[in-house]
């Protein structure tokens, strides 16, 4: 659903000529309803990001769903904004990602164990009651971290196209 | 489950270059770096070495990923020939690590050049060392990721266009995979290799597995470049740099190779005379093309490209064959092919630069670099199976292989086995004559130093030792046949029990209990 929404309003400050067009529209938006609207479902997509990132759509944790979807939050907020919500390149998560669901499969391979193997325990607290952790989870916030930074990496990549660039032997 | 023996060791020649890797993608020095490649490919062929050994008296060595046991998770298997290739991918992976490191390319390498070897090393090890067909499609795609962006890496204009047609070549092979595991597992309902074998050889020959083994062929067909499928092959591996080049053309072909070994000898085996047929037909054309388009180039690694679609070839005429002294053959003629691929394509690297040109007719460098001469010649007569070779070893055992098979099929394939090595080696000496032999002519670009020329000449005594141990090799891969005729690899991957499938949760009765009525829903017209 927020999927969709992203798409039409994406659309939108791109197809409307006048004054404003700009070699880069996208960095002079002016769309006062998108960028409120834009804050609103912003905090929401996040929000059911950390839930899908917790709780896969068929359960245990869906990092990759997750990625995606937060790669799509800030897009949003990059097209209703004309900037973008992190101050860092998005493509240097990508290799944390990957190092920290590595390692979370070597630690139990090191220690004897199989790869992979994941350790898990219950805890009980006030107030969540009994709860379940899993070191899995560290897994899928690695694949997360890897989803989130190639996606967004890639949609700014296209976004700063150039259809004029050289290849080495082209001179 | 009794008589499974789990061990860290199959694991271990895919997690050691994938994290390493991984760490190389850190910011680090030129130096740093280079020593890390250069680690994690000795760790590599030690893991590999050590898996070797482990399984040298005929075990089978399963790791359990996540500790879940065969039918139900993704095992990685080491049996002989999984080990034996595993080591040969290993031994391929430090040549072309150390050729990377000699020839500095700077720009490849501030874009991670080495991590993606590594990661291409990875995929390869995991192809060879995997227990499960979806998996190997995984593998498949670790290691073609990487080979995409190792293809166009550097953005030279005949990389990009070369690396499209390779990249939607392989895109449209993979699909085809994907769909081949999402057939077999509707009709067999697993995936793992040695469930499969139990499976198909409890259902006996049956149309739809035969559909099923002949679409994994085509697959595995258009990766190792048999003969209608591998047009990619002789445009994209010149485009290559050459230490890259030369890994490509050593291993990845064999991957497509090495399935179609596991496949047709481990888990499709009830009905093996369409398969094998195919693999005759196509062996034996895919022999011919490539040596006639070894004799139709003109440049170093051009030639060298076809020579490796007819070494796929070969291996296909073997496997088409079918009899365990066909699949010994078989399996030494990959073991030399890889070597003498290899090495060819490290002195390709070194005649190039020597020459400052790609083309063959430099001319008179006989004089000039008599190592490098004997080199090639040794690797020649390697390529086209002359004695006293390890080319002439593994040629014979195909040919004679083939000769006591007797089918006519068998006698065509072995006509163009033998006419395809006498047209290699012509091709070869025309190579010969054209660079070693004659009147040196035209100017020679400054010599490269001395280091860079050490990996061809390593490829080439490695070529001489295959020679000189070809008995051995050949008792090896003997023994490796052996195994994949018995049913040890699916004892030593499922037990010696029967495989019980659990009934399914009480939670989850009622979602079997609704598809299971959706079914006869959905057949009604």
């Amino acid at each position: 659903m927020s999927g969709g929404r992203k798409g039409r309003a994406g659309k939108r400050p791109a197809a409307r000529p006048g004054p404003a067009a700009r070699p880069n529209a996208l960095t002079d938006v002016g769309d006062p309803v998108l960028r409120v609207v834009s804050r609103a479902a912003f905090a929401l997509v996040m929000l059911l990001t950390a839930l899908l990132l917790w709780r896969g759509h068929n359960a245990p944790g869906g990092g990759f769903i997750a990625g995606l979807m937060t790669a799509c939050a800030l897009i949003l907020h990059r097209v209703a904004n004309g900037r973008c919500a992190l101050n860092f390149p998005p493509l240097t998560v990508v290799p944390w990602g990957l190092a920290l669901s590595f390692t979370t499969g070597l630690v139990p391979y090191l220690l004897g164990r199989a790869y992979l193997k994941s350790d898990y325990g219950y805890v009980s607290t006030p107030l969540t009651g009994e709860f379940e952790w899993a070191t899995a989870l560290l897994f899928d916030v690695g694949v997360y971290l890897i989803v989130a930074g190639s996606a967004l990496h890639i949609a700014y990549e296209l976004i700063d196209v150039n259809p004029r660039e050289r290849v080495e032997d082209d001179r | 489950m009794s008589g499974v023996t789990t061990s860290w060791l199959p694991l271990a020649p895919i997690l050691v270059p994938l994290g390493m890797g991984i760490l190389m993608l850190a910011p680090m020095g030129r130096r740093a770096r280079a020593g890390l490649a250069l680690a994690a490919a000795l760790l590599t062929l030690l893991c590999s070495a050590l898996l070797l050994s482990a399984v040298w008296n005929g075990a089978v060595l399963v790791s359990e990923l996540g500790a879940w046991p065969a039918p139900f998770g993704i095992v990685m298997t080491a049996d002989r020939l999984g080990a034996f290739m595993s080591v040969l991918a290993s031994v391929s992976a430090l040549l072309a690590t150390w050729a990377a490191l000699v020839n500095p390319d700077p720009a490849r390498e501030r874009h991670h050049l080495f991590t993606l070897m590594a990661v291409l090393f990875a995929g390869v090890q995991m192809s060879f060392l995997t227990g499960d067909l979806f998996n190997l499609f995984v593998a498949f795609e670790v290691m073609l990721v990487a080979s995409y962006a190792l293809a166009v890496l550097g953005s030279t204009r005949e990389q990009l266009r070369e690396g499209f047609r390779y990249i939607v070549m392989n895109l449209a092979a993979s699909a085809l995979l994907v769909l081949a595991c999402g057939l077999t597992y509707g009709a067999l309902g697993t995936l793992n290799f040695a469930h499969l074998a139990q499976r198909s050889a409890e259902l006996g020959p049956n149309a739809t597995v035969n559909a099923i083994s002949v679409l994994l062929l085509l697959v595995f067909a258009a990766k190792g470049a048999l003969f209608p499928l591998g047009f990619w092959l002789p445009g994209t591996y010149p485009a290559l740099p050459a230490a890259t080049g030369t890994f490509f053309a050593a291993i990845l072909t064999k991957v497509g190779a090495y399935a179609l070994i596991r496949v047709f000898t481990t888990v499709f085996t009830e009905d093996p005379a369409l398969p094998q047929t195919l693999l005759l037909i196509l062996g034996s054309v895919t022999m011919l093309y490539g040596a006639l388009g070894m004799l139709s180039q003109r440049e170093w690694r051009s030639v060298l490209s076809f020579a490796v679609v007819s070494s796929a070839g070969y291996v296909a005429f073997g496997l088409g064959l079918g009899t365990p002294l066909a699949l010994r053959a078989t399996l030494s003629y990959l073991a030399v092919s890889v070597a003498v691929t290899a090495a060819l394509f490290l002195i390709a690297a070194v005649a190039e630069r020597a020459a400052g040109t790609r083309n063959v007719r430099a001319r008179g460098f006989l004089d000039e670099r008599p190592w490098l001469a004997g080199a090639f010649l040794l690797c020649a007569l390697t390529t086209a199976g002359l004695p006293p070779t390890a080319g002439f070893i593994a040629k014979f055992a195909l040919v004679q292989a083939g000769v006591q098979s007797g089918t006519p099929l068998a006698w065509v394939a072995v006509t163009c086995a033998l006419l395809a090595s006498l047209v290699t080696l012509l091709a070869l000496l025309n190579v010969w004559r054209g660079f070693f032999w004659g009147e040196a002519t035209g100017t020679r670009p400054a010599p490269a130093p001395r280091g860079t020329r050490l990996p061809a000449y390593a490829a080439s005594a490695l070529v001489a030792a295959l020679a000189v141990g070809g008995g051995s090799l050949l008792s090896f891969t003997g023994a490796a046949a052996s195994d994949l005729r018995g049913d040890g690899y699916v004892r030593g991957v499922l037990g010696t029990g029967p495989v019980v499938i659990p009934d399914a949760p009480a939670g989850e009765q009622s979602d079997a209990g609704q598809s299971d009525a959706e079914q006869p829903a959905g057949g009604q017209p």
